[in-house]
């Protein structure tokens, strides 16, 4: 056992030792802890300025995306290489959205669209001169099946069925007749529900795999509604209420999809990956539902 | 205040030579109480001489709310169980030569316990739990008060005493069974 002095000087000798261990750890601290911190502390800022730069663009974009369909402009910015395009609505049953909105919506479609329809006008003349060119062909049939027949709707009808189902033998199906009845208030409300919450959606969700997600999915729910199969639907005389045409990119951002949803005064048409399908009153209102719930809007 | 809190206070003030007095003090019945823990005088006394380093290298760390006593034991017994946790992780082989460190330990027991009859009853603490052992060396051998007590082994007063209850059934079967008078 160590004397008393000996036991002094091992304290003091320890005491010493911390007091030098002190010193040192405090030189650490200050000589590489605190600006290893300040450093770190610096990359944090600037990240964060980044990351607000970022989300605060993204925003205005989105703002800018929603005001433009608020105010009825070109609500895709032109960069953007997905989601919906063209929305038109006769003005004759829901009155929701004229066809003019349409055309200011997207101008170089509603020009197309006027091109097609003035031929269309023009065929339904049925006027001894034939129209010029290619149509030439189109014309004289349809116009012998004016010729046959007694009503102009009729002459209409084998046109349309020509021109949009591609020739087929098939007796034409005509289910749009019961357009020509006026929809009940409830029925284009919710239509116009879907129509905006389609839209909405799709350009809120441009160019993001989340967004080809998120329709497929939406696709899925609508394919478990058990829809009836269709043939092709023709285009009826008069306007649809609207038509949605849907493109989006898939997850790697190369191949794109094309939904094409119709709507006339009670009927829905749905084309999904190809395959026609037909709603009902009731169906319609659970796509509606689907759209308002399931989606969120 | 006890005399180790004054004489602490004029070595703050700069007088070099109550430090002296603080070891003359409490340096035998520390390292006393220290060896209750490592059972090794040598370890016991590292610890001690730390526990004093404490006093010099954080001086402003007591603040006299208690005895410097308590304090001192209380760095002293925190030391030690940090030891005992560290060498769980290293086996020792102790080296020094057992008789030389029983007889100092009889030296240093009969500094630190002056009655014949408390050194009778120390022998018989030792097959006690420690918490008894402890409880009973701090109340009994170095005559510290319950709450004293409480503070040096982190333990309420109320805990203190049903400690030393405890402690002292098992001291009276012990002290039976080795025919002790009480």
């Amino acid at each position: 056992m160590r004397s008393r002095e000996e036991f002094k000087l091992l304290v003091e000798t320890k005491a010493s030792n911390a007091l030098s261990d002190k010193r040192t750890a405090r030189k650490k601290l200050f000589r590489v802890y605190l600006p290893l911190a300040a450093c770190f502390c610096l990359c944090l800022t600037v990240a964060a300025a980044f990351a607000a730069r970022h989300f605060m663009d993204r925003d205005q974009v989105e703002e800018s995306v929603e005001n433009k369909w608020e105010t009825g402009g070109e609500y895709l910015p032109e960069s953007s290489q997905t989601d919906a395009v063209y929305s038109a609505e006769s003005t004759t049953a829901t009155g929701v959205v004229s066809k003019d909105e349409a055309e200011e919506l997207n101008p170089a479609q509603s020009d197309a669209e006027t091109t097609d329809e003035g031929f269309l006008e023009e065929t339904f003349e049925c006027s001894e001169e034939a129209p010029e060119a290619d149509f030439s062909e189109v014309w004289e049939s349809s116009c012998e099946a004016c010729v046959s027949s007694d009503s102009t709707t009729d002459v209409s009808e084998d046109f349309t069925q020509d021109t949009q189902v591609g020739g087929s033998d098939e007796a034409p199906t005509y289910p749009f007749e019961q357009s020509q009845a006026e929809p009940s208030v409830e029925e284009d409300v919710a239509v116009t529900t879907l129509a905006k919450g389609l839209l909405k959606h799709l350009s809120k969700n441009n160019s993001t795999a989340l967004d080809a997600k998120r329709t497929a999915k939406a696709v899925e729910k609508l394919k478990e509604l058990s829809l009836t199969p269709c043939e092709q639907p023709v285009a009826p005389e008069s306007e649809p209420e609207f038509m949605l045409i849907c493109y989006y990119q898939n997850g790697e951002g190369e191949e794109t999809h094309k939904d094409f949803v119709m709507f006339y005064s009670q009927e829905a048409y749905l084309n999904l990956y190809g395959l026609w399908y037909e709603a009902d009153e009731a169906q319609l209102k659970q796509i509606t539902q689907l759209f308002e719930t399931t989606m969120g809007y | 205040m006890d005399n180790g809190a004054s004489s602490y206070r004029r070595f703050l003030n700069g007088d070099k030579n109550a430090f002296d007095e603080i070891l003359d003090l409490y340096r035998e019945s520390l390292i006393f109480f220290i060896n209750r823990f490592v059972h090794n005088l040598d370890t016991a006394e590292d610890l001690a001489a730390d526990s004093f380093a404490e006093l010099l290298v954080n001086p402003k760390r007591f603040n006299f709310s208690c005895s410097l006593k308590t304090y001192l034991f209380t760095i002293g017994r925190s030391r030690a169980i940090d030891y005992l946790r560290s060498a769980a992780h290293r086996k020792n082989v102790p080296l020094d030569d057992t008789a030389a460190q029983k007889a100092d330990l009889e030296s240093l027991e009969e500094a630190v316990i002056k009655s014949d009859r408390k050194r009778r009853l120390n022998k018989a603490i030792e097959g006690l739990k420690e918490d008894y052992r402890t409880a009973i060396h701090l109340v009994y051998f170095e005559e510290l008060s319950y709450e004293e007590a409480g503070k040096v082994m982190k333990k309420s007063k109320k805990q203190v005493e049903n400690l030393l209850y405890r402690a002292k059934k098992a001291l009276r079967t012990e002290l039976e069974k080795e025919g002790f008078e009480l």
